[in-house]
């Protein structure tokens, strides 16, 4: 995976790859064990996991599994501000 | 046998049982202990696998037993989120569902508009898969995911069992694959099927296909349907079309015997599924009634849905209305059936029938 970086809703989102430095790193790198990408939007680092099918899915957003890590925090963040504005709704109707 | 209900046929009683039954858990640490295992096994072949459905069974067994040491006679309700879509529904009330959301801190957002709640054609359509393959994917993908990200909060997350909603939705799914499993008999599991279910490495799905020897079953209506003016006599299919006759054989009880689903074009009304042909309705083509396998498009849906309505002729009794043809009613007329309309005595009486027990 290649590092990426975008803004999407004013938000910083990062794929980055862990730079390799040691030589067991480098034959590991070489054997396609390489080291997991780390995710961070606005610098925060989002645990997430790769299910059997190959998709990934965050720990905090399980049920949208995605082939591509980017897309998945962008559909994220939709989810986040649409939960957002619901809740924002309900409380300005007066519900709980 | 315990009976697993949609909540909303819960009686009182049961729904206080349940809810008692979920404090006597958390209180304990149990539902911690449930979602942390769910959290730790995630992508451990729970998920995205021909496991998904027999671990999430196994799941729902030992949590229901965890249930019944507060309660012996609870079980699991479930929640069709096909049918029940809306914040408002009884489900979420603060004496039912609802008051976990604040006391158990559980952030729920109830009705994103990123996703679409699975609707009753995906749902029907999903039970006429040919394989077991074919079938759990678009289970999973196209009708399990979307609840839990419209719930939101902890339901959304990897620790899903926190929120006691998840044990209703997987309720849910679990019926659907057993509705399925009952009209595709013959059908095989496929990969995995004596290998370890991840956590429980003496459990595989071998052991959890039949849901009756978990000592459960579901409430899934089935019904047969007696002519109000020939009491002998009932609604049936034969060769695939609409008829009224008496019934002796077992394959006449069979052919007499109906699923009472939703109404796949108005979840409000009613389809007659048969019980020996997958995936095959009582639906009108040309006024008569046939039994076809679901085709998926819109006329098919119009016109295998009726509104049940009082009997025309008795209203103790009743009368299924046509959706598409609201002046037209399901009628016999010389032992056929037939979608007509009239208001003679004649008519009203062909068209009232008895709701009995299942002949099959």
């Amino acid at each position: 995976m290649k590092p990426e970086r975008q803004t999407y809703r004013d938000h910083r989102i990062e794929v980055r790859v862990p730079e390799v430095t040691s030589e067991r790193e480098r034959a590991a790198d070489s054997a396609e064990e390489q080291p997991k990408p780390d995710l961070l939007i606005d610098d925060t680092p989002i645990p997430y996991g790769q299910l059997p099918d190959g998709s990934y899915y965050l720990q905090d957003y399980a049920y949208d599994s995605r082939r591509d890590l980017m897309d998945l925090a962008r559909g994220y963040l939709d989810h986040r501000a649409d939960a957002a504005e619901i809740l924002a709704d309900r409380k300005r109707r007066g519900g709980g | 046998m315990g009976l697993r209900k949609n909540y909303r046929d819960l009686t009182a009683s049961e729904k206080t049982r349940f809810v008692e039954a979920l404090h006597h858990v958390k209180f304990w640490g149990v539902v911690q202990r449930f979602a942390d295992e769910h959290g730790s096994h995630f992508d451990h072949g729970i998920h995205r696998s021909s496991h998904f459905l027999p671990w999430h069974r196994e799941f729902l067994f030992r949590f229901e037993l965890e249930l019944k040491k507060k309660h012996p006679e609870v079980t699991i309700p479930y929640w069709n989120s096909s049918i029940d879509q809306s914040p408002a529904d009884p489900l979420w009330s603060s004496t039912f569902i609802g008051q976990f959301d604040s006391g158990w801190s559980l952030r729920r957002v109830l009705g994103s508009t990123v996703v679409s709640l699975p609707s009753p054609s995906t749902v029907e359509a999903n039970q006429a898969r040919a394989t077991y393959d074919t079938f759990w994917r678009e289970l999973e993908s196209r009708i399990h995911d979307s609840p839990h990200t419209w719930v939101g909060g902890v339901m959304a997350t990897t620790l899903s069992p926190g929120d006691p909603v998840f044990y209703m939705h997987h309720c849910w799914i679990d019926q659907l694959w057993a509705r399925w499993q009952l009209s595709h008999p013959n059908v095989p599991f496929g990969t995995g099927l004596n290998d370890p279910l991840m956590g429980w490495p003496d459990r595989t799905p071998a052991h959890v296909l039949d849901h009756y020897a978990l000592g459960y079953t579901y409430d899934t209506p089935l019904a047969s349907f007696r002519s109000a003016n020939y009491p002998a006599r009932y609604l049936r299919h034969r060769n695939f079309l609409g008829e009224l006759t008496e019934v002796s054989s077992e394959g006449d009880r069979r052919d007499a015997t109906f699923r009472v689903v939703p109404g796949l074009a108005d979840p409000g009304a009613v389809s007659l599924a048969a019980t020996n042909f997958s995936n095959h309705y009582l639906r009108h083509q040309g006024f008569r009634l046939k039994l076809q396998p679901f085709s998926g498009d819109d006329l098919f849906k119009a016109d295998a849905t009726f509104r049940r309505v009082a009997g025309l002729s008795d209203s103790t009794k009743t009368s299924f209305q046509s959706v598409n043809h609201p002046t037209h009613y399901l009628r016999h007329r010389g032992f056929s059936l037939y979608l007509d309309t009239g208001s003679d005595s004649l008519f009203r009486s062909d068209a009232t029938f008895q709701r009995t027990n299942s002949l099959w």
